[in-house]
Formats: C-alpha cells, structure tokens, sequence
C-alpha cells in the first residue's frame, strides 16, 4: 500500500489563470445590465464559478495545514482586503496587527500549529471538523448514567450524516478518494463537494445544457439544506470561540457568512425557478 | 462572532480577491474509476455484508462478524465458526456451536472504538522541545511522506553512526509483532520488547518449568473442580468463551474455589472465596501438598512415572503444615487442609493461576507451588484438568538475518527465565541510572501505552524525556504519545490484518482481516515497518532488499502457509468465519504418545529421560516404553527443576530448585500499613479502552476498594474523598468501602487515571502505576504491579 499524501496538490496553474483570467472579467463588466439571456447566463457561469473558487478557498483551510501562500495572502495584504471587502473589518485589523515584522516561517508554523490544534490533534480546543459530532443524536438512546451521574456523549465519527453525506457524493457521480481518504462529513469534503456542483453549474451554463445546471443548482441546495447548513453554524461558532489565530477566526466569520448567504440566495433561486422565470430579470442582480 | 451576509457581488469580488491565495486538490474522483473497498461504492447495498474477522478489543481475539452498511460498520456479532469466544476444546465447540456465542461489553463496543472523534488522524509532529507530564507538545501536522522520511532519516543516522542497537522498539505482543522482530533484526537492535512482561511471563516461567509449556489452559467444562488464585476470568475475560466454560463446567457439577485477596467478581461465582494476603498463595499451595502428602492423597502412580523430585518435594514440604501457612496467609488451617482435602479426592480437577500471586517479586516460585499441586494430583492434559495446548498458528516467514551481537539493554539474558518480550522495568532503570552497557537513544512505541502501564509512572516519563528521538503510534494522543517527537495515527483491529494461532487447545487458525479501509487513509502498523524498512533500504544475511516490495497480505499469507493450516491467505479467507480447524480437535495426555527413540540414544536410570547421543531429550521411559513426555528438561514433570537450581537470579542469588517459599521483598510496615492491589474487568482492557463512552458508562471511575473494619479504624466512610500514598506517589482518591476484600489489602481496577488520551478518558479515576516501585521479579522478568504498600487516610 502506497501511502496516503497530504502533501498539497494545487489545482493545475492553468486552470488557476483561467478563473483568474475569468473573475477579473467578471469584476470589470458586472455593472452591465444586459438582459440578453446568454449575457445572463454567461454571468450566471461567472457567479458559479466564484462559488466554486470561494468553496475551494473555504475547503482548503480545514482540510489541510496552511500553505506558504495563506501566510503570503495575509502578509501582502490580499487577505486582509479580502476580509474587508465582506465586512469583517474587525478580522481583518486583527490580521493586519498580526503580520508586521514576522518572518514567513514562523508565522507559517504558528498557523500550522493552530490549525492542528482546533482540527487535527484531539486536546481541550479541539473543534472536530466532522459533521455527525454535530448533527447526530448526543446518545444512543439509554438512559443509563455513568457512574458519576452524568450522561456520556456519545457522538461517534461516520454517523448518520456521514453516511448521507457520502451517499449524495455517490448519487452525484463522486467518490472520496482512496489516498486522501477522510470521513465523508469532513467539513472540507462537503464544501469541497460544493465546489464540484458550482464548477459543474458553471460548465453546463457555458455549454447551454440549461437543464444539467438546474440539476446542479438543485443538488447544491439540497446538500447544503440537509448537510452542510445544519451544522455550520455551531461548527463555525466553535472555531471562533477556540481559535487563537484571526486568521482561522476570520475564517470561521467568513465560512458562516458565505454558506448562509449562499443558501438564501439558493433558495431564491429555486423559487424563480419554480415560478417559471429562469432565466428573467433576476439572474444579474448580483 | 460576527455573520457578514455576502451578496452575489461580494461573492465576485471575494473570489478575484482571494484566486490563488490557496487551492485545494481534488479529494474526490469520478465514480466509475473508483472502487472502493467494503461497499463505500454501493449506496444500494441496504443490508451490506457480515465480514468474518477477529476482535482485538483486548488480546483475547474473540471470532466476530461485523456488518458493513454502506461502508460503515454498523453491527458486530459473534462468530461462531471460530471457537474463540465459545469453547477452548473441540468436543464442547462442536457440541454447542449451534447454541451461539457470546461477547465481551468490549466487543460489543468497539464499534466507537473504530469511530472515536478522539484518535488520531494524521501524523503529528512535536514542535515544543520540552517534554513532560501535562506540557503542551504543540502539535503540527505533517504529511505521510515528511512523517516516514524523517524518521527514516533519525533510523540511517543512527544506524550510520554505528549505533543501531541504541534504538529501543516497544510494542504491544498480540498484533503485528512477527514482522517488528524481523525489522529490528535486519536493523541491528537487539533491543526489541513486547507487552508481555508486563502481563503474565510470571505465569509462562511457572508452568514451562513444571510442564513444559508456558500458556496451558484449563479444561472447565468437564472439570469436578476448579481451584483458582488470584485469577478473574468471569470479568477479565480475556477469551469471551471463558465465562461460559467456567459456569458450565459449574453446572456439570464441579465445585468452584477462589483464592484471591478481594472478592473479585468471579469469586463472587465461585462456591468458596478464600480471602488470603497479596502474595503469599505459594505459601498456601505447599500446605496443602503437605496435606495431600501426609494424608496420601496423591497420585502415586503418575507421580511415580510422570513426575521427577518428588522425593525431594515430599521431603520440603514436611513442615508446611496448614498451621504454618495459616501465620503466612491468613487463610484458617482448616480451611487449607478442607480445600486440600476436596481438590486432592475430586477428580477430574484444575488447578490455575494467573497476575493475583503473578506480579509480586516471589511470583515464580509461589506459582510452582501451586503448578506442582497438578502434577502431585495427576490432573495434567486430561479431559477436566489443565491442558497442554495444540497451538495452530502461523510460523513465522523464514528470513536469513545476521543479528547484532550487541547485548540489550535490559540485561534479559541474565534472567534465569526471561521471556523473549523483554524487561521493561529494567530498560527505563537502565535509562535513567546509566547503568547499562550503553545509553539508548531513540524509541518506537507501537501501540503500547508505556507511561501508564510500567510501573513507576514519574520514571517512564523521566526516561521518556532522556530519549533524543521518541516515536510512538497509536490510535490515541495517550500519555506516552505526549512524549512523543512524532506520532503516527494507528490502525483499529477493524482496519487491520493478523493471523491467530492460539487460545484454544487444538490447532485453530483464524484471520483478522480488515473490514474497512483504515478511516483516515493512515498507514496500519505492519505497513510503517514496511515503509520505514524500505525507506533504509534493510536487507536480509543475503544482501536482497528484505522490504523493497513486501506486501504484508504475502507476508501472512506466509505465515499461514508455514502453520498446521498450510493454506493461504485467500483459501484462509474463503473458509466458513475464514477459521481453518484440526479436524482432529483436542488430543489428550500427549506426553503417552510413544515414540521410537534413534540409534545410540541412552536411559537416565534416575529420571528415565531417553537422550540421543547428542544429549537431546528424544522422550521419556515409563514401564518398557518410550514416551513423547513433557517439553521440561527432564521429559516429566518437574517438582524439582535441575535446570532453576543451576542458575542464579537477577540479584545473583541462588535458586531453590524446589518451589520454596519466600516472602516477597515488599512488605506492609508501619508507615505504609496496607498491601495495594489491582486487578481487571471486563469492560476495559489494560490502559486504553477508557475513551469509550459506551465502556466508561459501565465503569468509569476506580475507586479503592477498603475493607469495612479497616475503614472504620480509619474514620473512612464509603464515598469519602481520600488520599493514597506510597514511598514513590501519593494521590487523591474514593474510597469503596466494602466487605469484599482483605482487612490488609485495599486495591482497584487497573488503566483510569488519564491526564490525556481522549476527553471521555481524560480526569477519572486514580492512576496505579504512579504508587509502584520500577521493577521486576527476579526469575522472569515480570513487572511488579502488585508489590506496592501504601497507608490510605481521609483527604
């Protein structure tokens, strides 16, 4: 058996340009109000896509230790407007104090040593990133009481929502690779998984297979409804009460903000859609 | 916390911001491509598939069925294809397979144990260099490949340097271990140790040396009566089958005696509890043969032809009248001389003992007494009595190996019965006295909670400390893993392959086998060995690379094929509850079969031992006859051991090769009045199940049982908050008081006491170890985790 590597894979740096390339398109033309439907739906591909890019920033700082760029991002500012920009002012000050006169490599091994402590190693300030340790029952049901009197948790990993979790990547075509392997719940699975719809979304809108994207969006509601939006809260509420780092505070802030936002903004969609205006006005209100 | 709500614009403008802050591979793959194993990839398969392995909740290794449900284990059953946890002879199994089998509240929860939010999953690598008892190891995760690779590289420089034989390799003695001892052999350390020492090698030096074999097993279901010391086996179950062998062999009519210092719960079975003094059940044996003796009440016949140094014994015993083991036990004379009376005149009977009279520094000795009183009776390897083993196993693979010739560290050959796992409690002396022949450097810890389980808790963690480079792998961040410089996330017996090869009396051979993929994507134990292995590039005495392509499925496949079974992995696997059996199933009195002894070979006149002409014990002459015998020197049973008599102890005394009886060297005295005992239940195993919540719902705290007298002398209500002291720890504790125990003796359950491990262990109950002096018996070796006196007083 080879090992399994964590060693970090970055997408393909081609791939990096083209959302790169594709984004900064996006942010320069979005005042247009084109009510052309390709126009719409080739903006729509653009929301996707910057989902998709959101989902995998989110899914990457839980899944593994931050990378030499994360410190970079926050030592030449980028984050620091990033947090800005979404209005978490507060996270991004408490960056900016962080960074000055710090050298890359330690402040990289404090946040290495800070994400092990909230998702890696079990200690005091551990935050499982799993979602059964959050929405599965505490108990199994008895009533019986340890000796000391008190109920015991009883929360294991792949519970219930491990299972469904991985059923919905199974019914989407996807499955947990066998050298990254990870509980199916992982909360970098999920939002990773999300990604995976929101690029699908967004290759089908570009392709004008219309129906193949409301199967995506329906699909990524239907598992952030039932998966991820459930927990994320608590887990979000977690990370900020144990994180050390504003970074992963900042993290936390954003992760909730993002997923509610999206799933409001899902929802609104769905009931256009439902209402039969798919593809109206609606679609550039970004 | 603060909740932005992002707009469709913001989500634009986050996404430009942040491209190429941090991208995350893909962790997913398309389904057609990916096979995964145990039905990950049929979200169809509602009813999943029941998957034969074994279970390794304690070393026991019980046959189960686990039910995997869409990739999860959602069920585990017993299996009664596999003996273990039913019966330990073939006659019973075969008889009572259809009524099923039982398991342990163990088995029945390792379920959590495989889905423990609290192990660990990724290897973690220590960034604080201080190390001690509650410091922060600041933990930073590392990759598979920087975890193997340095190692490897601590591994090479060390073993560049010359000094390979300076790594010490611990581990856990009933998973992996063949493939460990090959490693360290082609490594160059000759320092490779396992659990046992800490567990029972007082218990395999006792009976190899009246027997012949270290681990017999008693026979209960057709037994008239069972006598036992100091062991628990309705609770401490070791084998799942034990508890109903030892109570239907109780409904067949035997009688059943304990001899133990607290009423335990299988005493609380038992017709009779004796409650006798913490190690002096050696000194009750020899009175009762006294009784047996004077009383000729033993069986002359098979002593005459099975057993050597009776004479002698006969002779040695002539004093230890009841009266005389009375002042030394406690134990009334009459009731000495009933018990002997009842054992010696109900036939078939066993006689046994386990770690009550087995961990105290008089072990072996006190324990020959005991084993003898079998041989005195004629109750060996027949139907009701204690059996000598038919191990099945595997064998190990061959490999031609050139070892160091580097002494270890624990001066085990000095041992006059040292057990091939080593002496724990001498390596951390060693360690921290440097004393040794030379100073260790670096340790690996598989699976082995070496902090909690040595006794003399502050010197592991202060040898531990002296250590330049300390791996350790386990499931959980324990106690020892805190003292780590890197800690590789273990694998669950549900993740893992073995082969079993024992526990039963006729040959079984049955497999652990994975049922799901290692949750984590972690390497199993075997598989590190391999990696690091192939990583230093270890070849065997003829240059070939040894680990280069090794796959460990070959490895067993190996060891099975090299066993009684000779099949392979695959055939193992495909046969009902993948067990192969002897059809033959149990063979009594061995010792009979005749052999025919080679040209040349010679008859001792005295013993009747038959040798070839290269003094080799071939068999044993009885009547006109030559008999395989017994695997003792002498071919018989031994009530003198020539062999013990020629050597000396640890301490360079002589040996009695007689089981003369000796106090041990620790006794109660004014200022720690009370003899500290500990024993084991069911629901836990050594120190590393206290994270279940569904075990530690049973029994999560350890409190010290007292005598009720004693604790009313001491102004100690049950429930009262007391403190416990010996010369080497003192510690808060919760006093049970109860009827139940010795007026001289408090004692509890052995493995609470976490200061990390898991937050469900974390904080219960009292430490043990930490009141223990660091040290063994003197003949083989076993750590004395009994041998503690404390005074107890109100906190």
């Amino acid at each position: 058996m080879k090992p399994a590597s964590t060693k970090r894979t970055d997408s393909s740096d081609k791939a990096n340009l083209l959302r790169k390339a594709l984004v900064t398109h996006v942010v320069r033309n979005v005042a247009c109000d084109n009510h052309e439907i390709e126009a719409a739906r080739g903006e729509k591909a653009i929301v996707a896509l910057a989902r998709a890019n959101i989902y995998n920033l989110l899914a990457s700082a839980y899944a593994e230790p931050p990378s030499l760029q994360v410190v970079r991002a926050i030592a030449d500012g980028t984050l620091l407007r990033a947090f800005r920009d979404v209005g978490l002012d507060h996270v991004a000050a408490e960056l900016d104090a962080f960074v000055p006169g710090r050298d890359a490599k330690d402040l990289l091994e404090e946040m290495e040593i800070e994400y092990t402590r909230l998702f890696v190693a079990p200690g005091p300030d551990y935050v499982p990133p799993y979602q059964s340790m959050y929405s599965d029952e505490l108990s199994d049901g008895s009533t019986a009481l340890a000796n000391d009197g008190k109920r015991l948790d009883k929360r294991q990993l792949w519970g219930d929502s491990a299972v469904a979790a991985e059923r919905m990547y199974l019914e989407a075509g996807l499955a947990v690779t066998g050298e990254l392997r990870e509980v199916p719940d992982h909360i970098g699975l999920e939002l990773q998984f999300l990604q995976h719809l929101c690029g699908r979304e967004a290759e089908a809108l570009n392709t004008g297979r219309i129906l193949a994207a409301e199967e995506s969006v329906r699909l990524q509601l239907a598992f952030l409804e039932t998966q991820l939006a459930p927990w994320i809260d608590r887990f979000c509420q977690a990370v900020g009460n144990a994180a050390r780092h504003p970074f992963y505070r900042g993290i936390a802030n954003l992760t909730l903000g993002f997923v509610l936002s999206d799933v409001e903004e899902l929802r609104r969609q769905a009931s256009v859609i439902v209402d039969g205006a798919m593809g109206s006005g609606d679609v550039c209100s970004v | 916390m603060s909740i932005p709500k992002l707009s469709r614009r913001q989500f634009l403008a986050l996404s430009a911001a942040t491209a190429g802050v941090a991208a995350l591979g893909s962790r997913f793959v398309p389904l057609p491509q990916t096979i995964t194993p145990a039905g990950a990839a049929e979200p169809s398969l509602s009813e999943g598939q029941w998957i034969p392995t074994c279970c390794h909740m304690c070393g026991g290794t019980s046959g189960i069925l686990c039910n995997v449900v869409n990739g999860r284990v959602a069920k585990i059953k017993p299996n009664t294809d596999n003996p273990i946890g039913l019966a330990n002879v073939s006659s019973d199994y075969w008889q009572h397979k259809s009524e099923g089998a039982a398991m342990c509240p163990k088995g029945n929860a390792g379920i959590f144990t495989l889905y423990d939010p609290d192990r660990v999953k990724k290897p973690l690598k220590r960034t604080n260099p201080e190390k001690g008892k509650g410091v922060d190891p600041k933990w930073k995760e590392i990759s598979w490949d920087e975890a193997l690779d340095e190692i490897a590289a601590k591994l090479k420089a060390l073993r560049d340097n010359g000094e390979a034989h300076t790594l010490l390799w611990f581990t856990e003695d009933s998973s992996f271990t063949d493939i460990q001892a090959d490693f360290c052999d082609l490594y160059g350390t000759p320092n490779y140790s396992m659990h046992s020492n800490l567990c029972d090698v007082s218990r395999k030096a006792i009976f190899k040396s009246v027997m012949g074999h270290d681990r017999p097993l008693g026979d209960t279901v057709n037994s008239k009566y069972i006598l036992f010391f100091g062991w628990n086996p309705l609770s401490a179950t070791k084998w799942s089958h034990l508890p109903r062998t030892i109570t239907r062999g109780i409904e067949n009519g035997a009688r059943f005696i304990v001899v133990d210092p607290y009423c335990s719960f299988t005493a609380s079975k038992a017709h009779e509890w004796i409650p006798i003094k913490p190690s002096t059940d050696g000194a009750m044996a020899l009175a009762m043969a006294n009784v047996i003796i004077e009383s000729k009440l033993y069986d002359q016949k098979f002593v005459d032809d099975w057993a050597v140094g009776f004479d002698q014994f006969s002779a040695y015993v002539k004093d230890k009248t009841p009266e005389w083991a009375e002042k030394i036990t406690g134990v009334p004379a009459d009731t000495i001389r009933r018990i002997a009376r009842e054992f010696a005149t109900t036939k078939p009977a066993i006689v046994d003992a386990w770690s009550g009279p087995g961990q105290h520094s008089n072990a072996v000795q006190g324990g020959r007494a005991i084993a003898v009183l079998a041989a005195l009776t004629g109750n060996v390897d027949k139907p009701g009595t204690i059996m000598i083993p038919n191990k099945g196993g595997g064998a190990h693979p061959p490999i031609r190996v050139k070892k160091t010739d580097k002494p270890r560290l624990d001066g085990l050959s000095k041992f006059p019965m040292g057990h091939s796992s080593g002496v724990y409690t001498e390596i951390i002396s060693r360690i921290l006295d440097g004393k040794g022949p030379y100073q260790p450097k670096m340790a690996v810890v598989m699976f082995q909670n070496l902090v909690l389980s040595i006794p003399g808790t502050n010197n592991v963690i202060e040898a531990l400390k002296k250590l330049d480079y300390v791996v350790v792998d386990d499931i959980y961040l324990s106690e020892t893993a805190e003292m780590a410089d890197i800690v590789l996330p273990g694998s669950t017996y549900l993740e893992r392959y073995e082969v079993i090869g024992q526990w039963v009396t006729w040959p079984v051979v049955s497999l652990r086998q994975p049922v799901v993929p290692p949750i984590f994507g972690q390497l199993p134990e075997y598989d590190v060995v391999i990696q690091l292995g192939k990583r230093l590039g270890l070849k065997d005495a003829d240059g070939a690379p040894f680990f280069e392509s090794l796959k460990y499925e070959d490895y067993i496949s190996k060891m099975i094929q090299g066993g009684s079974a000779k099949i392979t992995l695959e055939e193992l696997k495909a046969l009902p509850g993948a067990v192969w059996m002897d059809p033959k199933g149990t063979q009594y009195e061995k010792h009979l079969a005749e052999v025919k002894p080679p040209e040349g070979a010679t008859v001792d006149p005295k013993t009747g031992s038959v040798k070839d002409k290269d003094g080799k014990l071939v068999g044993v002459k009885v009547g006109d006859k030559v008999h395989k015998g017994f695997a003792t020197p002498t071919g018989k049973l031994e009530f003198f051991s020539e062999s013990l008599a020629s050597k000396k102890d640890i301490n360079g005394n002589p040996i009695d090769g007689l089981p003369a009886y000796t106090p041990r060297d620790w006794y109660p005295d004014d200022k720690f009045p009370l003899f500290l005992i500990n024993w084991k239940e069911s629901h836990h195993t050594h120190s590393r199940t206290f994270n279940n919540p569904y075990l530690m719902e049973i029994q999560n705290w350890n409190r010290l049982a007292i005598n009720d007298v004693t604790a009313g002398k001491l102004g100690i209500q049950d429930g009262d908050e007391i403190w416990v002291e010996s010369p080497y720890g003192k510690a808060k504790a919760i006093a049970r008081v109860t009827q139940g125990i010795h007026p001289e003796v408090v004692g509890w359950q052995h493995g609470f006491g976490h200061w990390g491990f898991g937050k469900v262990a974390k904080g219960k109950g009292t430490a043990d170890g930490q009141f223990n002096v660091t040290k063994s018996d003197p003949i083989s070796g076993m750590a004395l985790h009994k041998e503690v006196c404390v005074k107890v007083y109100k906190a």
